[in-house]
């Protein structure tokens, strides 16, 4: 495959990367709004933030991707850790149970830690690798703060 | 023609008021509506509403009209800031002049005009006055001045080689804000918020950054924070600008994954 053609993927791959965390984002903002806990609000809205600083990461690593940046893609594994979700929605007066808004989280935190792991596995060059590593480890950090918070 | 703003009727709506010497300035042109001392006599482009007897006026008038004011600098003008609009003290000929000749901006000693009543307008107007002297940026222009100091714990904030106060704020002034200004002009923002000027979408978007994340994330720049913000703050148009998100690409991606899934 050419090198401009791997750039343009690698750029697609990184929207679709963008899309994910801005569901992420929606999702926490909303369930924020849904929950009463002072407590689960709170860990709401840093995963919110937390979910808000990983798409500007990503979206600066889109906008400096170069013809030297890009990714050894694929793998039907890769293929189906990349697929979007469907967002969640919470519908306005509808009441939310928080071990739901848990469960969906957890979800979701561990599916983008995957992801980010095998893109760290591919990415060829070492920003890249350091980048997603990092998004890596971060969802592995929110995965133990909901854990903890839904055992509590 | 309509007559220009009078400075007692309006000042007197907005109740008893302090002063405040904001010092010489730029201002612009378009912002000067009133008169202090001419009320009555001239309409909004500062033009005598009748002809006068008065030949030295009228020869005065004439003289400034023929000056060509793209060469001749002419001497700063005395005006009272009230409620975001300047009332001319001193210079109500130059004014005419400068609005005839179309041009944006002129210099003005300006005198600021904040009503004892409105608390938030005399914090504003103290902040403004903090944000200056810490700076000695003069000319960064608010609609809500509010804003002052967050654009004074931007500038302090901002990490330059440059050990003096001063000197970092025009470095970040210069490299940073207006950049982002530019940005903030051209993007939805403005067209959300239109009263707002740039320096006021600006501060938004560190309010933002502020509150959420403390602060601007390391080593992003302002193309993305402020798609950043588009996105949370879900300002229309923010979509709009995402062109891998076009259909033919997502199914072009579907496509992709489906081959190399198999």
């Amino acid at each position: 495959m050419s090198a401009p053609i791997r750039k343009f993927l690698l750029k697609l791959v990184l929207e679709e990367a963008i899309r994910r965390e801005e569901q992420a984002y929606t999702f926490y903002e909303e369930a924020r709004a849904a929950v009463q806990e002072p407590a689960a609000g709170d860990l709401l809205r840093r995963l919110a933030a937390a979910e808000l600083r990983h798409r500007l990461k990503l979206e600066e690593l889109q906008r400096h991707a170069g013809p030297e940046l890009t990714l050894e893609t694929a793998s039907p594994e890769e293929a189906e850790l990349l697929d979007s979700e469907e967002p969640v929605r919470f519908s306005p007066g509808q009441p939310v149970r928080v071990e739901d808004i848990w469960k969906v989280a957890l979800a979701k935190e561990r599916q983008a830690q995957a992801a980010y792991s095998l893109l760290a596995r591919k990415a060829a060059l070492e920003v890249f690798r350091e980048v997603f590593t990092f998004l890596s480890a971060e969802e592995g950090r929110h995965v133990e703060w909901v854990r903890g918070m839904a055992g509590a | 023609m309509k007559p220009v703003k009078c400075f007692a009727a309006d000042a007197a709506r907005l109740g008893t008021y302090t002063t405040v010497d904001a010092g010489p300035r730029v201002i612009e042109v378009s912002r000067i509506t009133g008169t202090v001392d001419k009320c009555g006599e001239l309409d909004r482009r500062f033009r005598l509403l009748r002809r006068r007897r008065d030949r030295g006026e009228r020869y005065r008038r004439l003289r400034l009209q023929q000056v060509d004011l793209t060469v001749t600098s002419l001497p700063p003008i005395d005006v009272y800031l009230l409620a975001g609009e300047y009332y001319v003290i001193d210079g109500n000929r130059r004014v005419a002049a400068v609005k005839r000749h179309g041009l944006e901006f002129m210099d003005a000693n300006v005198t600021e005009c904040v009503p004892i009543a409105d608390r938030a307008a005399g914090q504003a107007s103290v902040s403004r006055k903090q944000f200056e002297q810490e700076t000695g940026l003069k000319n960064l222009q608010l609609a809500y001045p509010g804003g002052y100091a967050a654009l004074l714990e931007e500038s302090r904030e901002f990490t330059a080689p440059a050990t003096d106060a001063r000197e970092r704020a025009r470095r970040w002034h210069s490299s940073f804000y207006l950049p982002a200004c530019r940005l903030l002009a051209a993007s939805p923002l403005a067209k959300r918020f239109p009263l707002a000027r740039a320096g006021d979408l600006f501060v938004l978007v560190s309010r933002f950054y502020r509150e959420l994340l403390g602060g601007y994330p390391p080593g992003i720049s302002y193309p993305s924070l402020l798609s950043g913000y588009l996105f949370a703050g879900r300002i229309p148009g923010w979509r709009r600008r995402r062109l891998l998100r076009l259909a033919p690409f997502r199914l072009l991606l579907a496509v992709l994954r489906a081959h190399r899934g198999r």
